[in-house]
């Protein structure tokens, strides 16, 4: 690593201050697990270094008052898996508890995952497909975004260079009649080949209004399949084995990567995966319980 | 260069360091105990696993500034220490007259169940995973101490063995489950 100075903030404010006082090349970290990587590395070369994790708010798990989670972005996975949720709201604890591996995922932290936004991890398929609000501060203020905006079509992010992410906003337990995730790696530990949300949205009649179907490891941020999830709008959720999946996956597949542009075998792959994972995914979201 | 605090099994170490030194270097060249191993330094192999603050961590890709103030356990605390000089060592003598255990001067009664089942089903072979191992093995059946075998092999899905194939690791990792069971909170 090259040298840095290591900052520990006590407070929010104080850290805005560190990031905007020491310039561009600050960089901050939650559990370090990906920074550190880096640092090793010498892929970054940071000056200052804020660490964020003895700021209590940035890892607090709440409610707000309309019943949206509102989970710091400093909160470990671990904290996450261990948390005990309603609703949807499980998923986020399953999802966490099942990326990495033990020792990692106590440190690391679900805004260390937003940030990295690398479109192979669970996170920003997550955050995409649950269209959660990232809650964003600086010196200059607080704005909140939506998740699809926090993530650059080019990759990364699209946070300033005097930016912290503060907290995520997930939607209430009760938004959505389904929530799925699925994805494949190789190992249990790698990062996905392809991971994929789908988030039904019914109203008081049982009928789909919004299904958002996200894959991630396609391209440099998560890939929304929207005309394959248009498919389900308009369908009763109790009638959505009558369906076509496996047309339904093999349009989405075909949405998020044209079979013309996989010309490799490691596209070509993905490209079936995107098909039995969303077929998977249709099946469980139909299913009582689902 | 900051001076931090870390109590290490349970003793206070201080030193004053470079901001870039890791926990796992502070843990073998500060506080001097060589137990916690580096295999990969990229958080990718756990054979550094310790216990930070009750949780288990890659202290290759920890800062010791994070663990600043905290509370670590290693492979070494396990089990009591005692160590005592064997006056005459070859390689051929303690291979035809001890056992690795009697070598040392210690006993399989001082041996946490881990580490005894570890000894017991062959669980280790060049034992330089066997520290990362243990820690993470320890952390996992406090949480869960009934676990299945495809439970314990998720549990140290990240921890790599070059020797053993990890199947009398599982082994060990159930015999200690009942061990501790047996014994009770």
């Amino acid at each position: 690593m090259t040298p840095f100075t290591y900052f520990q903030p006590a407070g929010l404010e104080e850290a805005f201050c560190l990031v905007a006082e020491h310039g561009p090349g600050t960089r901050l970290m939650a559990g370090g697990q990906s920074l550190l990587l880096a640092l090793k590395e010498r892929l970054a070369r940071p000056p200052a270094v804020v660490s964020l994790s003895r700021i209590p708010e940035l890892s607090a798990i709440s409610y707000a008052q309309d019943g949206s989670l509102e989970v710091g972005a400093a909160t470990t996975y671990l904290q996450l898996q261990s948390a005990v949720f309603t609703g949807w709201h499980r998923q986020i604890g399953a999802i966490a508890g099942n990326l990495a591996d033990r020792s990692v995922r106590s440190m690391g932290t679900i805004g260390g995952g937003a940030c990295q936004a690398d479109p192979r991890y669970d996170v920003p398929t997550l955050l995409v497909a649950s269209g959660a609000r990232m809650v964003i501060g600086s010196i200059d203020g607080m704005r909140s975004i939506e998740a699809a905006a926090f993530f650059s079509p080019a990759g990364g992010t699209t946070l300033g260079p005097r930016d912290i992410l503060c907290r995520i906003v997930f939607p209430p337990a009760g938004a959505f009649a389904s929530f799925g995730f699925d994805k494949f790696r190789f190992r249990v530990f790698d990062a996905a080949v392809v991971n994929a949300a789908l988030a039904v949205t019914t109203d008081g009649a049982g009928r789909i209004t919004i299904a958002r179907l996200v894959f991630g490891g396609i391209a440099a941020c998560p890939s929304v399949a929207d005309a394959a999830g248009a498919r389900l709008c308009g369908v009763q959720r109790s009638e959505m084995a009558s369906l076509p999946v496996a047309d339904i996956a093999a349009q989405a597949s075909e949405e998020v990567l044209p079979i013309a542009t996989a010309t490799t075998r490691h596209r070509q792959f993905q490209s079936e995966l995107i098909k039995t994972i969303t077929a998977g995914l249709l099946t469980q979201a139909g299913a009582p319980g689902g | 260069m900051q001076t931090i605090t870390i109590h290490v099994n349970g003793k206070t170490v201080r030193g004053t360091i470079d901001e870039r030194m890791l926990l796992i270097e502070f843990i073998r060249d500060v506080a001097h105990l060589t137990g916690t191993h580096a295999g990969c330094w990229e958080a990718r192999c756990g054979a550094c696993a310790v216990e930070l603050d009750g949780k288990t961590v890659k202290s290759c890709n920890v800062l010791a500034m994070q663990a600043d103030g905290g509370s670590v356990f290693t492979v070494e605390s396990l089990s009591q220490q005692r160590l005592k000089p064997v006056e005459h060592v070859t390689t051929q003598s303690l291979a035809g007259v001890y056992t690795p255990l009697e070598a040392i001067g210690s006993s399989a009664a001082d041996l946490h169940p881990l580490q005894k089942a570890f000894h017991t089903c062959h669980a280790l072979q060049c034992g330089f995973c066997t520290p990362g191992m243990l820690m993470v093995l320890k952390g996992f059946l406090a949480e869960n101490p009934s676990p299945t075998r495809e439970e314990v092999r998720m549990a140290i899905a990240g921890n790599i063995c070059r020797c053993t194939g990890y199947q009398h690791i599982v082994d060990a990792a159930m015999m200690a489950a009942e061990t501790l069971r047996a014994a009770g909170p």
